[in-house]
């Protein structure tokens, strides 16, 4: 079975290609019925290759499952092929994708039913689906790049699918460009790992990695270089600092989009790459220091702006940039496999909050603004329900998805071993303020949307009726979402409940074993260079063990903010200080806040003035993109052209032109057609010949 | 027979066919025969071409080879013949020229039998030169190409026609002279004139003839501007955007599409395999010491972002691409001068990439100029929901120049800078941003086109593509999936016949690189050659 996974991406493919050549001529509910359906046979197929796999994995050394497709790119010794790598990461996410991109087509046949681009929407979402699988289904580099430059396409289409408002446009091109910047990262990344390693091909990089590693003939830079470059292009797809910019605007897109793509899916492909390249970002520990800084620090200033957002979709925005904040925290202290548990915990709530969001603004005929919302509840129950569900989990109310995943980064980062003193410390106390503000801002939205007293009734009893329950269609979906991500969070329990966690060691083939504590150990070696060869001489001969030695060693130099042997007790602590800050965020701030004293919030907003100011204007981060960047750019473009191309290349040119126009006029009036002249010409020349070599 | 001598059918079945349509007396009731009689001997054309790759036996080097005298006097032979180098640019022009005599149809009124005759010779001549295997014939076909673009851009072209067709032959003419002078002088090298025997000019015979270091710098100086004129290489490139803004549609098709490979392909095929030790010639600016090839290489990244900044704030959509040629045309450059095998191949490869994606976009604007007879981006605003078709057929030919993976302009553009990164990282990193800058010009202006309300009442009623635009975009549609799916197919017969060109640069260079510093490259550096040695010690040590 496990050969035909590639029907995952073929279905969704023909899917698009039927759509978008017929679907013009096909009715609504065909073009809807067919992408949904091609969505939905991917899906089977991802559970079938889950299966298969598990059985084939029983009986292989390897985790890989390869399958070349074709040969794609073969010059010299770059040899790449359109090859596909089926292992618990991968289908993992294939699994994911498939799975809620399914249950969004499925909203989208609802949400989308009066739009006129309704084939040219399932078109692109078709292929988002079928890119996206690509991307985590590539087995080198070059083809998860198809894959990641496929799904920006898909990305920049939908976020633009409304393209008779110029600002939409604008949006998904702003989000397309920042993009590249990232991408320019992946490209001199890959560049970097195939001038070393000799391959793009992920199981040949990880296969020969720890021995080109520990050859010696791989310089210091290398792998960190790599890393950070790679990490470049996880920025500007998952919207971190400084590339996070593009992913606001693209809340212009229809909202099943900002589900699948801007929450769930898409932005997440940053974390995938790290996840999947992992051996590379351990070998690097600036590296790992590095994207936990960028981490935690867009985590924070997401948060911040959050908190003053009165556009539904914009809250929910940063609130996912801020969630991707906290996987590559996860990833940059090495818990690989927390950050890809934090993934599916957050597509499940994330992408059920989106659904909801454009539940209730379709129930409002397209009003985002939550200052004219309120007390919802009653009119739409199910939406109301499954976003509160969502809203506990994102908090961190336990026994919810979100507790687990988001406790469990928080533990990581309180137990990281590192040789950067305080770090642990300060990134967990900015994780912890974090948390605390994103049960806040959950609250403030849920609040002001759903409870307290209608601010709209006058604007509708004057033109509509009352805001009304969605379709089954969208209902089916919130539901199914809010129940995952209700109990999601058992995939993965902690250590302290010593129950059995599911994640873990399913993660473990793909995202770091024992081979990883091989690079650790070196990368160990490397620092301690001479204490290392005094203590353990028999290094060359007991590589494993001096390599697990050193680790401990290290680890001992190091002062951790929670020592990694501490109790349980710490443990169970730590997970209650955090679901008590968020329990007060949520009901002790929050819900009076937004639900009775509206009047405070106002106050609050003019004591606090330019902090207030600097969150609701985003930290002015785009204003300072502009000054920086665009406007010198544009006025270098400007002095090319019409200075140095039309004066200065052109000047030349012409000049040279003119130059033998003059000659050519100066001497003109020497070629009259009368002979006589010429004959003195003749004779003048002679004269003058002559007295030259006389005078000689 | 049809296969001995393919090369030349192809070659001259559009020169004779031009002529044959040149004896029909030129009247209203014979127009259809000069519009479908031209296309029919192109698309013949084409299909005899269609059995070279067949044929086609990757490795073998030359092949199909004619070669018969020409003139003996000057030992000049007509010698042609195709390897992988050329292959796909000799498919590239005839596959190209159907499709550019198809987009005519309709659009040209004036004197339609003289602008169809000029267009087939045109194609003959283009492809002489790619398979021109003796430097006075490549010469010839050269200079031939030069006077039919000339009346087509003068004749059929825009307001500003004159000037642009008298700058587009006065700097190429500027070239062709410098190179006639540099044919002269390896000739004479070679034993011309003199009764020695092994005079020629046939060009696989005259690599590796020896000359003195400074002739062989100067002659390619020589070749190099002639060529570096045709690309156009920074700061030769001004008349590219004159030329294409003022060329008819059909006109700047070809021209961006092949006639500026003419000057990449020059480089490849004669200039680097004849003088390659004047590639390292060392020069020295103060205390900055280069080598030309370092030199050219910096005038290709320069291209690259200039020409892409100076397309982004381009009003006129024609002008624009015009520009974005030049960046791709860097790349390709640096594609060359890199001179690692991927990024050869890759330079090749996007050279017939972007006859594809820039043809096809000249053709698409050609379109909406039939139309509007406009080409301001201002006049423009919301077409995607006026011509959905059309739309959709520029997003897919605007992402392949963007380089979007999986279309065709992405093989090319990553090979190259793969391959460029181990030739000099520092100029992949500033090349490498222009995969930056090529997205902002151009979502920049199919973002004014195509999105947002349409503000002109003219564009309101707009007739999406008809039926033999759509025959003339297709093709190139599906090539360029095709290329981006399938590149292989091309990859394979290109590299055994770059191979031995990359590899004898790379012999030169490390010839030319100061003894100790290649020693540092080879050997693994003293300190990590001492620690191998330290460990040897102790492993030897721990078993005895």
């Amino acid at each position: 079975m496990l050969q035909y996974v590639w029907l995952t991406i073929a279905f969704p493919l023909v899917g698009a290609l039927v759509n978008g050549l017929f679907g013009q001529r096909m009715s609504k509910k065909a073009s809807g019925t067919l992408g949904s359906a091609m969505v939905f046979l991917s899906f089977l197929t991802a559970l079938a290759s889950y299966f298969s796999y598990k059985s084939w994995a029983a009986g292989s050394d390897s985790p890989y499952f390869e399958l070349t497709l074709w040969p794609w790119i073969h010059v010299g010794q770059l040899q790449i092929d359109a090859a596909l790598l089926i292992d618990p990461l991968s289908t993992t996410m294939m699994l994911l994708i498939t799975g809620v991109g399914f249950l969004i087509h499925l909203y989208s046949t609802g949400y989308m039913s009066h739009d006129k681009g309704y084939s040219r929407f399932f078109v692109y979402l078709n292929l988002f689906i079928a890119m996206m699988l690509i991307l985590v289904l590539g087995n080198n580099l070059a083809l998860m790049f198809v894959g990641w430059e496929g799904v920006g396409l898909c990305s920049y289409l939908l976020i633009g699918f409304w393209y008779q408002d110029m600002y939409n446009a604008k949006c998904g091109m702003k989000a397309f460009v920042v993009n590249r910047i990232g991408d320019f990262g992946v490209l001199l990344g890959a560049f970097i790992l195939f001038w070393n390693f000799n391959t793009l091909s992920f199981t040949e990089l990880f296969g020969n990695f720890s021995s080109v590693m520990n050859s010696a003939t791989i310089e210091s830079w290398v792998p960190l270089a790599a890393a950070l470059l790679l990490f470049l292009g996880a920025t500007g797809k998952s919207a971190q600092l400084p590339l996070h910019i593009w992913l606001p605007d693209a809340m212009a897109g229809p909202t099943p989009v900002s589900a699948l793509i801007h929450a769930a899916t898409m932005v997440t492909a940053g974390v995938y790459m790290v996840c999947r390249l992992n051996p590379v970002f351990t070998a690097a520990p600036t590296a790992g220091f590095i994207i936990a800084c960028v981490g935690a620090a867009t985590a924070f200033i997401a948060a911040t702006i959050a908190l003053t957002q009165n556009d539904i979709k914009k809250v929910l925005a940063y609130s996912t940039v801020s969630q991707l904040g906290f996987m590559f925290l996860a990833c940059g202290v090495g818990a690989y496999w927390v950050a890809m548990f934090h993934v599916l915990t957050h597509a499940f709530f994330k992408a059920c909050l989106f659904l909801g969001s454009g539940s209730v603004i379709h129930a409002m005929h397209e009003e985002q603004d939550t200052r004219v919302m309120g007390g919802l509840a009653k009119y739409m129950p199910l939406t109301y329900w499954t976003f509160l569900i969502s809203t506990l989990a994102i908090a961190g109310i336990v026994p919810l998805s979100g507790f687990f995943s988001k406790d469990e980064i928080l533990w990581r980062v309180a137990t990281w071993q590192t040789q950067f003193g305080s770090a642990p410390m300060i990134l967990w106390f900015v994780a912890i303020a974090t948390a605390f503000m994103t049960a806040f801002y959950m609250g403030r939205v849920f609040f002001k949307t759903f409870l307290g007293k209608p601010r709209w009734t006058k604007h509708y009893v004057e033109h509509h009726h009352h805001p009304h329950e969605s379709p089954r269609s969208m209902t089916f979906p919130l539901v199914v979402l809010a129940t995952l991500a209700a109990i999601g969070g058992f995939m993965g329990l902690p250590h302290f409940t010593h129950a059995p966690n599911f994640l873990e060691p399913w993660l473990a083939a793909s995202t770091g074993g024992e081979e990883q504590l091989n690079i650790v150990g070196r990368i160990g070696l490397e620092e301690h260079g001479s204490a290392a060869h005094d203590d353990h001489g028999t290094a060359a001969h007991d590589d494993h063990g001096a390599a697990a030695g050193h680790a401990e060693d290290a680890a001992a130099h190091h002062e951790a903010f929670v020592s990694f042997g501490s109790t349980e007790t710490t443990e169970i602590i730590f997970a209650l200080v955090s679901v008590a800050l968020a329990a007060f965020a949520l009901l002790g701030l929050a819900m009076p806040l937004y639900t009775k004293r509206f009047g405070a919030t106002e106050k609050l907003h003019t004591s606090l003035g330019p902090l207030y100011r600097l969150s609701l204007n985003k930290w002015y981060i785009d204003e300072l993109y502009h000054y920086l960047i665009v406007i010198p750019g544009t006025a270098l473009a400007y002095g090319c052209w019409r200075v140095f191309d039309m004066k200065f290349i052109d000047g030349i040119v012409n000049g040279v032109g003119n130059v033998l126009g003059w000659l050519g006029h100066g001497v003109r009036p020497f070629q009259t057609g009368f002979v006589r002249n010429y004959a003195m010409y003749l004779l003048l020349g002679a004269v003058v010949y002559l007295a030259l070599s006389l005078l000689k | 027979m049809l296969e001995a001598n393919i090369l030349s059918l192809i070659t001259f079945l559009p020169v004779v066919g031009a002529l044959v349509l040149l004896a029909i007396p030129e009247n209203s009731s014979n127009q259809g025969l000069f519009r479908w009689g031209s296309f029919g001997i192109s698309v013949v054309t084409f299909l005899l071409s269609l059995l070279i790759p067949f044929k086609f036996l990757a490795g073998e080097g030359l092949q199909f080879v004619i070669r018969l005298p020409w003139i003996p006097a000057l030992h000049s032979e007509y010698f042609m013949a195709l390897d992988g180098v050329s292959l796909w640019l000799v498919l590239l022009n005839t596959f190209l020229f159907p499709l550019a005599i198809l987009s005519s149809i309709g659009v040209i009124s004036k004197k339609e039998k003289m602008y169809y005759f000029l267009l087939l010779l045109l194609e003959g001549a283009i492809t002489g030169v790619f398979l021109a295997q003796d430097l006075l014939l490549f010469f010839f076909f050269w200079e031939a190409v030069l006077i039919p673009m000339y009346f087509l851009i003068g004749i059929w072209g825009g307001k500003n026609r004159l000037y642009a067709t008298t700058k587009f032959v006065l700097y190429t003419m500027v070239g062709s002279m410098l190179m006639l002078a540099a044919l002269i002088a390896t000739y004479l090298y070679s034993g011309g004139f003199s009764a020695v025997s092994g005079a020629t000019l046939a060009i696989p015979q005259l690599a590796g003839l020896p000359m003195p270091e400074q002739v062989k710098l100067w002659c390619f100086l020589a070749f190099f501007l002639a060529f570096a004129i045709k690309v156009p290489l920074f700061p030769f490139h001004t008349w590219l955007p004159d030329a294409h803004t003022e060329a008819p549609t059909a006109g700047s098709i070809i021209l961006a599409g092949v006639l500026l490979k003419m000057g990449t392909y020059g480089f490849i095929r004669v200039a680097m395999p004849l003088f390659p030790e004047a590639l390292f010639h060392q020069f020295s600016i103060g205390p900055v010491s280069f080598t030309l090839r370092d030199l050219v290489m910096a005038l290709s990244v320069i291209g690259i972002i200039y020409g892409a900044l100076v397309a982004a704030v381009q009003t006129d959509v024609k002008r624009l691409v015009a520009y974005s040629s030049i960046a791709h045309l860097g790349f390709v450059m640096l594609g060359l001068f890199a001179m690692t095998q991927q990024a050869v191949d890759g330079a090749i490869l996007q050279m017939v990439a972007h006859g594809i994606s820039t043809g096809g976009l000249f053709m698409l604007v050609g379109f909406i100029y039939e139309r509007r007879h406009t080409r301001a981006i201002v006049d423009f605003g919301g077409l995607a929901a006026v011509m959905p078709v059309y739309y959709n057929i520029f997003l897919i030919i605007m992402l392949s120049s963007v380089g979007l993976p999986a279309l065709n302009g992405f093989v090319g553009e990553f090979l190259i800078l793969l391959g460029s990164w181990k030739a000099n990282w520092l100029m992949t990193v500033l090349a490498t941003s222009g995969v930056i800058l090529a997205a902002v010009y151009l979502l920049y202006m199919f973002r004014r086109v195509f999105f947002g309300e349409v503000t002109h009442e003219e564009n309101k009623g707009l007739k999406d593509l008809g039926r033999l635009e759509l025959a003339s975009i297709m093709p190139l549609v599906l090539m360029a999936f095709f290329m981006g799916i399938f590149p292989t197919v091309f990859l394979a017969r290109i590299t055994p016949d770059s191979t031995p060109v990359v590899e004898r640069l790379q012999e030169l260079e490390s010839n030319s690189l100061p003894p100790d510093s290649s020693a540092v490259k080879i050997l693994p550096g003293p300190e990590g050659a001492a620690d191998g040695a330290l460990l040897a010690i102790e492993s030897s040590g721990g078993a005895l």
